[in-house]
């Protein structure tokens, strides 16, 4: 082989070096957190009493992972463009106090249409608890056991 | 006095109490970093804020993980480089509406504001001081703000080879939808 040969296969395998990682490293695409599988399954009220008795240890314990929560929503809140199933416990500061899970955009479209919750738990993302709500996001439904 | 006209006499004392208090829990902060190489943007509509107008105090309650990123890899080390979100969960404004005697509060219209407090990011608390304004309308207050932060001044270390690509000052928007609380 030339070595011109040898100066293509170097141009072409670090030009494939570089695609790749913009692609999977730099351009790496969000989860898609419908598909994600739960790290934790519990109810709604023991989630939001784990954070209320110990902050510090269930964020370690929860914040960043998936969790799917049981329960019957309080009710479903629907500001601009977010949709939110509301778990209350407790009355604070902010007026209501307890878990809010805020539905990914086409899941909140579907409960806006009249999709039932009954019958599905939701899983969300958990981004922590303010000291006054314990936060999900990105939630979806998730047939109950 | 008897017990019941005495609790007739307060009862609207407890309805101003409570009608002094405005919240959101779906307030949204933007930031947003421009340099020549890039810029970036995030955004968080997870913002809890408490305003009374009764004594001007306003507090805003903030998750870091809420943040949402253009992209993936932005967001992780937003979360786990630079914010240490999982040793460090939240950030706070605890402040007062320094002119907010001066702000018709009952009446629809536009107002002007300045804002002092305490603003805590990544541990470290500074006090600040900045303009912003409220759209009164109805039971519903909207208050906005625009302002820059330095990362450096809240202990956040930039380096290595995004440091070209992160502003030094960081421009942080407020858009919050204060309801009465009922």
């Amino acid at each position: 082989m030339k070595r011109i040969h040898y100066i293509v296969i170097f141009i072409l395998l670090v030009a494939t070096g570089f695609f790749l990682a913009y692609e999977f490293v730099y351009n790496k695409k969000h989860p898609d957190f419908k598909e994600l599988e739960a790290n934790y399954k519990l109810s709604a009220e023991q989630l939001y009493t784990e954070f209320t008795s110990d902050n510090e240890a269930s964020s370690l314990k929860y914040n960043g992972k998936m969790i799917v929560v049981s329960g019957t929503p309080t009710r479903i809140d629907i500001e601009d463009t977010l949709t939110i199933a509301v778990f209350v416990f407790n009355e604070g500061m902010f007026g209501d106090e307890g878990v809010r899970c805020t539905f990914l955009t086409s899941v909140g479209h579907d409960i806006q249409e009249g999709a039932s919750l009954k019958g599905f738990d939701i899983k969300g993302y958990c981004s922590g608890y303010n000291d006054v709500d314990v936060v999900l996001e990105k939630c979806s439904f998730e047939k109950s056991n | 006095m008897k017990k019941t006209t005495l609790l007739i006499l307060l009862i609207p004392f407890f309805q101003i109490a409570s009608a002094q208090k405005y919240v959101t829990k779906n307030g949204h902060i933007k930031f947003y970093s421009e340099t020549p190489m890039e810029n970036i943007e995030a955004n968080n509509n997870q913002v809890n804020s408490a305003f009374d107008i009764s004594t001007g105090d306003f507090v805003f309650k903030v998750l870091i993980k809420s943040f949402e990123f253009p992209k993936a890899l932005m967001q992780e080390h937003f979360n786990e480089n630079y914010m240490e979100s999982d040793k460090i969960p939240t950030a706070t404004f605890t402040g007062t509406v320094l002119n907010f005697e001066g702000i018709d509060f009952l009446n629809d219209g536009t107002y002007d504001a300045m804002v002092k407090g305490k603003l805590s990011i990544h541990g470290v608390t500074k006090e600040v001081e900045h303009a912003g304004s409220f759209v009164i309308k109805g039971d519903a207050i909207n208050a906005k703000a625009v302002f820059n932060v330095k990362p450096a001044d809240y202990n956040i270390k930039i380096g290595g080879s995004v440091a070209d690509k992160i502003a030094k000052e960081i421009e942080v928007s407020v858009d919050v939808n204060l309801i009465k609380l009922k």
